[in-house]
Parts: structure tokens; sequence; C-alpha cells
């Protein structure tokens, strides 16, 4: 994908905040939801939902946005990519999920940590 | 109740099994960096190479909804499973890797096979059993590998000096994020040993 440090063996000793600063970054453009949660709550608890012209092209940004800093690799059987931080934070992007849409895993450690999958939807 | 069973089959087992009296010569994987995460992980002994690697996989849906569910595989030498990086792969078998224990004997092995119940309003509506992370007793420590997740990919690699020293990270969910009135999840786990398993099954 490009969008990290892709290929290296670490990370950088700042990327979990960079991670922080992704998110923030994203926030500008993506809504969050009463738990911080980016799009809103889909149809089961832990999948979020944002809605789009462009649903590959929206997700694909998303992920290459909040992926930047992180150590990117591909998933087993070219199902996609992932980034890790420092921290432990991770993303993962699926172009293609079960229901055919796009989706982007978010973990985020920590004290405040969440776990969520985010559906890029028509 | 429904119950799920996403386990290590027999073949994966005696895989595991066949390591036991086996000399550790090292551990690498396409995707192992120094923090010890990766999709997959190899152990190369000099009996041996297997791979573990993480995938996820619907398993019909049981949720009613589309779900997703790491599978752990434990395949013989390196498995072709990135769909771009062949090169990388055959690096992970070219002399690089990690060499902590390199010569210790894999005296046994082991599997941490957790248990989620979702309680409803009290009610146990569902329980999921799945193995976590594969343990090798080493004779000087202990080597783990578990999964990050229950519902992703990601493996944790973990050594300890002993078995009381070993500490595996509980493997992340969603299920622990939710935040749904009257409902929670409850985990439990058990250490079984994989010759045990190997006996009780193989016969």
């Amino acid at each position: 994908m490009g969008a990290g440090s892709g290929g290296g063996y670490a990370s950088s000793p700042s990327s979990a905040a960079a991670f922080q600063r992704n998110l923030e970054r994203l926030a500008s453009r993506f809504p969050r939801d009463r738990q911080g949660r980016f799009g809103k709550p889909g149809r089961r608890p832990g999948v979020q939902s944002v809605r789009t012209r462009d649903p590959e092209g929206t997700a694909k940004a998303f992920y290459g946005t909040l992926a930047t800093g992180g150590v990117e690799k591909p998933l087993p059987g070219g199902k996609g990519w992932r980034s890790r931080f420092d921290d432990g934070s991770l993303v993962v992007y699926r172009p293609s999920s079960k229901s055919g849409s796009p989706a982007v895993e978010i973990t985020v450690n920590g004290a405040n940590g969440d776990r969520y999958k985010i559906h890029f939807e028509h | 109740m429904i119950v799920i069973r996403n386990m290590m089959d027999l073949e994966s087992l005696r895989r595991l099994d066949g390591l036991r009296g086996a000399t550790l010569r090292r551990l690498f994987g396409v995707n192992l960096d120094v923090r010890l995460m990766s999709e997959d992980v190899s152990i190369e002994t000099d009996r041996a190479t297997i791979t573990l690697w993480g995938d996820v996989d619907g398993l019909g849906d049981w949720e009613g909804f589309e779900g997703q569910y790491a599978v752990l595989h434990i395949d013989e030498g390196v498995p072709r499973i990135y769909a771009e990086s062949d090169a990388a792969a055959h690096d992970g078998s070219n002399g690089h890797g990690f060499f902590v224990h390199a010569g210790d004997v894999i005296q046994d092995v082991s599997i941490v096979r957790e248990s989620v119940r979702k309680v409803v309003s009290g009610e146990v509506e569902w329980e999921y059993l799945t193995d976590t992370a594969v343990v090798f007793e080493l004779s000087n420590g202990v080597l783990a590998i578990s999964k990050a997740a229950l519902d992703g990919e990601m493996l944790n690699v973990t050594f300890a000096d002993s078995w009381d020293e070993l500490v595996i990270a509980p493997a992340g969910a969603y299920w622990f994020h939710w935040n749904v009135m009257g409902t929670e999840f409850v985990r439990s786990s058990e250490t079984v040993s994989v010759s045990d398993l190997v006996d009780a099954q193989g016969t």
C-alpha cells in the first residue's frame, strides 16, 4: 500500500504518537459517535458504518491516513493490509469483506482501548 | 445453548507433537519483526520446520450476522501464504530470524484452550471454544505463540524462563468492547497437553 514504513523491521519510537495524530486528522473529515468511534453504529455491536459515494476509494484513503507511521505488512491470503504501531495499536484494511463492502478494523491499545470495524458502504 | 468449536485438527496436533525432542534452531516469519508480532511464525528445528499462521473465517456466521473469527493453522515447512511477498518468504528461510533459546530441546508442547460465553440476562446464549496459544516447553525456558485477537490474524511470540513466569497477553475481540446492557462475555481457559489430545483423538 505504501502508507506506512512497510518493509522495515521496526516502526519509529514515536509511531504510537503518529497513530494518535492520524486519528485526530481523520476526525476532521469523518464524524465520530458518542463512543468516539468513526462512522455511525452499524447492524451489530462492534461494527460501524460510513456511507459514501465511493466506498473503495474512501476506505483506501481512510486506511492510508490511519496507517501512516506504522509497520505495514500484507495479510495472509491476499486479504488486505495492516499497519501496526509501537503500542500494539493496529489498523487492518480489507478491500472486500464478505458483505462485499471494504472494511477497516481499528484496535486502539492503552487505557482507553477500543476495537471495532468500519464498513464503507453506498 | 449453542456451542461452537474452533480448534486444531488432529493433523495439526500431530505436527506439534512431532516436535517433542527436537532441538530449536530459530524462529522466523515473513511478517515477524522485533516486536515479536506477526501473522506467521515459523519454527525451525533439527527435525522439521513448521509454520503457525493466523487467518480469519466466518465459521458459518453462527452469531447470526457477518462474523470474523481467528483460525490458527499449523503447516509443514514455510507455506506461501502471502500473495505479494514470495521474495520475503524466501528471505525468511534464508538464515535470518530470532535465535532466542536456540539449541534448547523442545520437551513438551501444550495448547491453551479458551472458552468465551455470551451471557444475556443471566442466561448463557452461546459458548465459543477455541485454541488461543501453543506453548513449547524448552530445556531452558518456555516459548508461546498466541493469538493477539480472537477475531484477527495477528500472533504474539512470548518467551519466559519458566512456566511460572510465562504471561500470555489475553486475546482481544470485538466482544469485549461491546457495550450492551445486560450482556456480558465471560472467558476462561485451560492448558492441555498436545500428546494427550493426540492420544485421545488418534485412537
